[in-house]
Formats: structure tokens, sequence, C-alpha cells
């Protein structure tokens, strides 16, 4: 392994290892939802297949993308939680700010762990939708880190 | 007290508005804008006693809206609000006149700790 490889080697274990604290603590803090980590599986393709999904984008010492993804269901109770609103009063746009908002409290904070200078965030995505699917084309190999809510699965897809 | 939130996002208006709820303190009245330039107008309007201020927004962001406000004269504590926690741009923020900062996630705690001085 050459010296820029195991550079970039560390940037993405301290991106990781920010990422997997900061999903615990941004549900914890934001949403009053104490989360567990189950573990990873490498994936094929960055594919963000729920009903809520938050994006972002990494660019700098180490180009990447982070994914959020929930079901309809949780994404709306999150949302609920996080701003106060009763579900029923929770509009499309909030459920879409809300989950961007989530995205980029997780991406911020993992960079920050991380404490990498040079890394950009892209602004936030959300895609909310029955049968939406994202599909995004990564330089890096993709890996799904799952949390549990009580017996609500919460995905995190991660390219870095 | 009279606080105006400035950030592009209505649910972090919402959140930055309910920590402070719950952070116990006593607030008159809380405006929102969802961009710096709306946050100068509404300031040059109401003339709030507190400004908590996102980094990232459209139009004029929060960096750009510490200055202008500043430039004006006015001397209302401004406390950032952001994901961004680099040093850097912590100094030039505080360089260019805001108060504080405020790293987001956060709790009512860090609100009352970091905000504490400015209600009085």
């Amino acid at each position: 392994m050459t010296e820029h490889e195991q550079m970039q080697e560390q940037i993405r274990a301290g991106l990781l290892e920010g990422l997997i604290q900061t999903v615990i603590q941004v549900f914890e803090t934001m949403a009053w939802s104490r989360i567990t980590y189950q573990g990873e599986q490498p994936r094929k393709h960055f594919v963000l297949a729920s009903q809520t999904c938050g994006l972002i984008g990494i660019r700098g010492a180490r180009d990447g993308l982070v994914g959020v993804a929930l079901d309809r269901h949780l994404g709306l109770e999150i949302v609920s939680r996080i701003t106060g609103l009763p579900v029923p009063n929770i509009e499309l746009e909030d459920l879409a700010d809300g989950i961007a908002e989530l995205a980029n409290m997780i991406c911020g904070g993992m960079k920050a762990k991380a404490g990498i200078h040079g890394l950009d965030l892209t602004p936030p995505l959300a895609v909310i939708g029955q049968d939406a699917t994202v599909h995004w084309k990564t330089a890096h190999p993709v890996r799904e880190l799952t949390f549990m809510l009580d017996r609500d699965i919460i995905r995190v897809l991660v390219s870095i | 007290m009279r606080v105006l939130i400035v950030d592009d996002s209505s649910v972090m208006r919402k959140i930055v508005s309910r920590g402070l709820r719950q952070a116990g303190f006593k607030i008159d009245e809380i405006l929102e804008a969802g961009d710096g330039q709306k946050g100068l107008a509404t300031q040059a309007q109401k003339k709030c006693d507190l400004i908590l201020s996102d980094w990232n927004m459209p139009n004029m962001d929060g960096l750009t809206f510490v200055k202008e406000l500043r430039k004006s004269g006015d001397k209302t504590p401004i406390v950032m609000v952001t994901t961004e926690g680099g040093e850097g741009k912590v100094a030039e923020a505080v360089q260019s006149g805001a108060n504080g900062h405020i790293k987001k996630p956060f709790t009512p705690d860090t609100l009352r700790s970091t905000l504490g001085q400015f209600f009085k």
C-alpha cells in the first residue's frame, strides 16, 4: 500500500467510525430515539429503495456519498419528534425538509468527528415516494450500515 | 425578549424554536426568516434582541448576513447554528462579528449553556 493509499484508508476509516457514532447521536439528541447499530454489509450498488431518503455528497480530501433511508411511517415519526409537530400535521414539505436536515446533521457530525480538513458536503437531497429508487454511481465500494429503532430499520448507505 | 431565527430549512427553524422553549428561556416572540436577505429585512423592521443564524443558505449565506448586519451598525448578538464545526469557519464568523456558535445536533442543555448569557 502506498503512502497515499494509507492516508486515504485512514480518512475512510475515520469517516465511517464518525458516521456510526453520529447516526446514534443525532437520533438520540434530536429525536429522543435510542437506536442500536446492527452491523454493515457490502452492497453492489448504491440503491436507496425506501420511501423516505436523504442523500449527501462528499467532495475534497475524499469523494463519497451518504444516504439515509427510512420507511415513511418512521420518517414521519422522527420528523414529528424533532419538530414537536403531531404526525397528522406534518406536510410533505416538512417530511422532505426534515429528512434532508437529518442527513445534513449526520454528515456534518461525521465530518466534525472524523476531524478531516478539506471535505465539503453538498446540500442535502430528499427523495420521498412510494416507489422511488435512487441509484447512484459511486467511485468506492458501497456498504449498508443497519440501525434498529424498536422494530424499525434505518439503513445508511455509504460509499467513501 | 425577541429572537430571530434565520434558516432556509423550515424544519430546522421549528427545531431551534422548540429547543429555545424547552431550554426554559423567557421569550416574548420568535420570528423566522428563510435566508440572510430576509433576515436583514426582518431585523430592520422588528429589531430582535438575539439572532440565531444558519450558515449555508440560498440568496445570502450566514456569514454574509453577519457581515452585512454589522456593516449597518447593528450590534445584536448573533449565534451561528450549523453542522459545520470547523475551527476556521467559526473563527471567520467571530471575526466578522458573530458572538458564538452552536453545533447541530444540540440539546436544550447546549442551548441553555451557550445562549444563557444573552438572556438577562
